[in-house]
């Protein structure tokens, strides 16, 4: 799987076009748009997906 | 937006296009009335399915499939029941059936297509969850493959108001059921559960529907089906099988989460299951 460097989501503009459903570029960034809803602390599920996806936390393509 | 008298009028007028719903096909009357009591014979079943020759030749094809372990091996429907088992059989007549049924009831408003790939996401990730926890896993199956079917029968009895509604949620980047709420003073759960107490669904699956938005209302113990479809849901939506630019993961009920989640390693495991064998059941 195609590592990517997750980046911080634009915030939601009503109309705005969200990313790309595209899984090997910017699927961290998919990751944190599908998650916009969840509050607080990073959920157990949104950790799992970004490994799942081959996400690195660390900001560095792996 | 109607007043309120409106909106119960509506309402009220929703409630009876569900009461005029056909029938189930027959072969899945009889597997409904399987699921909700052990002891019926499953012969009745069989030869419902073996009649509706359409029927038997996806439920054999899919039987073989890599989905349930048996590809090449399933030639009628006593052999899916006897190497699958009368339970595994049920789930896979339920995947058949109900795409018939609701892909009859295509509308404009409603991409069928989106949504059944969600809810065959949510009907594996919510067998595994399931049979992970000790419980029923063909029964939370078909809850989880059943669980927004209300979002279907909104299409289907006021097509230009479902639209609106999911126009506005997709605009204001709301959750759908809040904007159902608003409009139609009701949400596709509860609409969900109608359609399910219509079709006589055993009462775990009517409860399970109605609360797999607030699953702390669910039953709680081995039952639980309305938590394990909550948490498959979150689980279907994060894995972004509907192909919806506007996906958002609902925000999840800690107390189910933490009961029926698997620890992070099984859920990486869990997550590819789900994602495969969803692609393949969805395009069966």
């Amino acid at each position: 799987m195609e590592a990517v460097v997750r980046t911080k989501p634009e915030p939601r503009v009503p109309g705005s076009t969200p990313p790309s459903t595209e899984r090997k570029a910017g699927a961290g960034e998919r990751v944190d748009w599908l998650f916009r809803r969840q509050a607080g602390a990073e959920h157990p599920l949104k950790a799992a997906l970004l490994e799942y996806r081959g996400v690195r936390r660390d900001g560095h393509a792996g | 937006m109607g007043t309120p008298a409106d909106r119960a009028s509506e309402l009220a007028s929703l409630t009876r296009q569900i009461a005029e719903l056909p029938p189930l096909p027959r072969a899945m009357a009889e597997a409904v009335r399987l699921m909700a009591d052990d002891d019926l014979s499953p012969r009745a079943c069989i030869e419902a399915i073996t009649y509706d020759q359409a029927l038997a030749v996806r439920i054999l094809r899919l039987a073989n499939s890599a989905f349930y372990g048996a590809p090449g091996h399933v030639g009628t429907v006593s052999d899916a029941v006897r190497l699958l088992g009368l339970r595994t059989v049920t789930g896979v007549l339920s995947v058949v059936a109900m795409q018939t049924v609701l892909k009859g009831w295509h509308c404009e408003a409603f991409d069928f297509e989106n949504y059944w790939r969600h809810s065959v996401g949510v009907a594996v990730a919510a067998k595994e969850l399931a049979l992970r926890g000790g419980v029923d896993g063909e029964l939370a199956f078909v809850a989880g493959l059943m669980h927004d079917v209300g979002q279907v029968a909104m299409a289907l009895c006021q097509p230009e108001l479902a639209q609106e509604t999911w126009q506005r949620a997709r605009s204001s980047d709301q959750p759908a059921l809040e904007v159902e709420r608003a409009l139609w003073s009701s949400g596709h759960d509860v609409l969900g559960s109608d359609i399910a107490r219509h079709w006589r669904f055993p009462l775990d699956i009517v409860e399970a529907i109605a609360c797999h938005h607030l699953p702390h209302r669910a039953p709680r113990g081995p039952a639980a089906l309305g938590q394990i479809v909550h948490v498959a849901d979150a689980i279907a939506h994060g894995l972004d099988l509907n192909g919806d630019k506007c996906e958002a993961v609902p925000n999840v009920d800690s107390a189910a989460w933490v009961q029926w989640a698997p620890e992070h390693d099984d859920m990486l495991l869990l997550l590819a299951k789900v994602e495969s064998h969803a692609k393949v059941l969805a395009e069966a």
